[in-house]
């Protein structure tokens, strides 16, 4: 008797969902409640901005400002492996090339605008020429070196950004009151958004994303690895520069002491990495959650009957949980918020809702190369 | 036309000679086997011809251009498609972002373009969608198009690695080990669709491979490399027959070690006499 032995198969069933899941279509019910979120968003923001003081607004610009600030980071750390610990030098130089070219120059805030994110790409390409040549915790380094030599020279260039008594920046006309303004940064954030959707679908961010896992399989893809290093690169001071100059007119005026390491480049690193590094969606949600909090934070410790010195720093002590949020999220739930906005986004395209089935990812993004 | 030429390759990395003056010619349409044991320079060969390595000496033509001083993805645009023994894929994206990734060159839009999204660039992304899943369709990996690459065992890896490596047009497919973790059966199955693959896309094929019944089956040639240097090349069967690599695969025995075996044969007859 001889026994055949049969060769061992590979082919256990292996499918992307559940038949149902593919085939699922809304009804129209589910339709209506997809409708219904955004509109009913709209909604509330309407309300809010019209029945608070216009202070309001004016901080919620803020919160965009800091979500195009966190994008642009997203772009570096997310998308391209990289890290800065600098950003407060990409965001400064955009901010103070703004006030230079509409008080200096004579310029309309729109041309100021699109040169702050030309001259924001520039600076941003020349350090990631360094990246090219210094790696890992060497090139964060070099970017913290970075932002400090902006802090302590650059900004402090008279003919540049006016000393330490800082330079003007005016709104522009017909965005002058701060809920106009608002509406103004409402635009400039969905372009970005809109670029960033389309940069990941294409050529480009397919690029970036196969060089920050592995230069030699995007290499063997046939990309150009250190071309698409420095493309990346120049689309975050891209958009850094335009969160400068958003951010410049806000205030109208700016100064060398508003962009440190603390207030900018940690902010925002931390907003990055907390909505969820390569999610979008979180990343705005996020910065606006965080701004929502410090302005929301102390009233609440008021109400809440919280001593007197808690209250006066509440609104600081939003950074130190944000920290802590910052390495829980890192630790626990890499994707972040977009671990949650990343399925409304789905469900909103009519796909069923999951939780979780983000797919992929992790914390490796975190990790430059070595 | 040879489409590949690779003359007097040699490559040091520090003290050790990985590979010394190793010349090998592929011809157009031919399946060209790399034999030889672990450590003999196959790979080392593999990242001279596909720029991953410089060799300090020798040079590469391509469809007989010299391509020696080209960077990898340059070589890659030319025409080089190539497999790593290891599965060299993008693990966190799906198995259709890969065939996307491996389009990169052939994509005729610039990267600003598709930044901004014109109109091109769109239909650009459909024809590219549509060309990937064509290509998965004819390995039979339509079904997985979705699944992120981790987590797919390691079978499956190994093809959809040959799935991206047409994606990115090649016209000379190199392949390290296609057969490494399949059976004797599923290794000849594949010898059978790399021919389909080569009439199919048109490919000339150079393929490492442990695999012995695959090479005698689809190779029109062989080369067998031994300590970087080239032991023997030919047809199939009579590398597969030289005395030398049949040495160099089972060792070679010392013969001290000959002659005590047969000592002790001889007292152990005795013994039992």
């Amino acid at each position: 008797m001889t026994t055949v032995l049969e060769p061992p198969t590979h082919d256990e069933p292996l499918d992307a969902a559940p038949a149902d899941d593919r085939d699922f279509r809304p009804t129209p019910g589910g339709w209506a409640a997809r409708a219904a979120l955004p509109i009913g968003s709209l909604l509330v923001l309407f309300f809010y901005l019209n029945h608070f003081a216009p202070v309001r607004a004016d901080n919620l610009s803020n919160g965009l400002i800091i979500a195009v600030g966190a994008l642009s980071l997203n772009v570096l750390v997310g998308y391209a492996g990289q890290i800065s610990l600098g950003h407060q030098a990409f965001i400064g130089i955009g901010a103070f090339t703004s006030a230079y070219v509409i008080s200096q120059s004579h310029q309309s805030f729109y041309v100021a605008l699109v040169v702050a994110a030309l001259v924001g790409a520039t600076q941003a390409v020349i350090l990631g020429l360094v990246a090219l040549r210094v790696r890992g915790l060497y090139f964060a380094l070099v970017t913290l070196a970075w932002g400090a030599v902006s802090e302590q020279c650059i900004f402090l260039l008279k003919g540049f950004t006016g000393g330490g008594a800082g330079a003007n920046a005016p709104k522009p006309g017909g965005f002058t009151t701060d809920r106009a303004y608002f509406v103004l940064v409402a635009i400039a954030l969905g372009v970005i958004l809109l670029i960033d959707w389309r940069m990941m679908a294409s050529k480009a961010g397919r690029a970036m994303q196969a060089l920050r896992e592995s230069p030699q399989v995007a290499a063997n893809y046939g990309v150009n690895v250190n071309a698409y290093t420095l493309l990346a690169f120049a689309v975050s001071g891209f958009y850094a520069g335009v969160a400068g100059a958003l951010y410049a007119s806000r205030r109208t005026t700016v100064q060398a002491v508003e962009f440190s390491f603390a207030s900018i480049a940690l902010t925002y690193l931390i907003v990055t990495v907390v909505g969820g590094l390569r999610k979008r969606g979180g990343i705005v949600a996020f910065a606006i959650l965080f701004e929502l909090g410090a302005e929301w934070l102390p009233d609440l410790a008021k109400s809440l009957g919280l001593p007197r010195s808690f209250q006066a720093n509440a609104g600081t002590y939003l950074q130190a949980v944000s920290g802590i949020l910052a390495i829980l999220t890192l630790i626990f739930q890499p994707e972040g918020l977009g671990t949650i906005t990343g399925p409304i986004g789905k469900w909103l395209k009519g796909e069923r809702f999951h939780l979780g089935h983000g797919g992929g990812g992790g914390a490796e993004g975190v990790n430059a190369r070595p | 036309m040879p489409v590949l030429e690779a003359n007097g390759i040699s490559i040091r990395f520090g003290g050790v000679q990985a590979l010394t003056d190793v010349t090998l010619t592929v011809n157009e349409f031919e399946i060209v086997g790399l034999i030889g044991p672990n450590g003999a320079g196959k790979t080392t060969i593999f990242n001279c011809i596909t720029g991953f390595y410089r060799p300090q000496e020798g040079r590469v033509r391509f469809k007989g251009d010299d391509i020696s001083d080209l960077a990898a993805h340059e070589r890659s645009a030319l025409g080089i498609g190539r497999t790593f023994q290891n599965v060299g894929l993008v693990k966190s994206e799906t198995v259709l972002t890969n065939m996307l990734t491996a389009q990169h060159a052939v994509i005729e839009y610039g990267p600003v373009a598709g930044m901004v999204g014109l109109p091109t660039t769109l239909r650009t992304e459909r024809v590219l969608k549509r060309r990937a899943e064509a290509i998965l369709d004819i390995l039979d990996l339509g079904h997985l198009r979705d699944l992120p690459v981790q987590g797919l065992p390691y079978g499956v890896l190994k093809r959809v690695e040959i799935a991206t490596a047409l994606a990115t047009d090649p016209d000379l497919l190199m392949l390290d080990e296609p057969g490494s973790g399949l059976g004797p059966q599923e290794a000849l199955k594949l010898g059978d669709e790399l021919l389909e693959l080569r009439r199919e896309f048109d490919l000339t094929i150079v393929l490492i491979e442990h695999h012995v019944p695959l090479v005698l089956k689809i190779c029109d040639y062989v080369y067998c490399l031994n300590f970087g240097q080239l032991l023997t090349e030919g047809d199939p069967i009579s590398v597969r027959n030289h005395p030398e690599v049949v040495a160099a695969y089972l060792g070679e025995e010392a013969p001290e070690a000959e002659e005590e075996a047969e000592r002790l044969e001889a007292g152990l007859e005795g013994a039992e006499l």
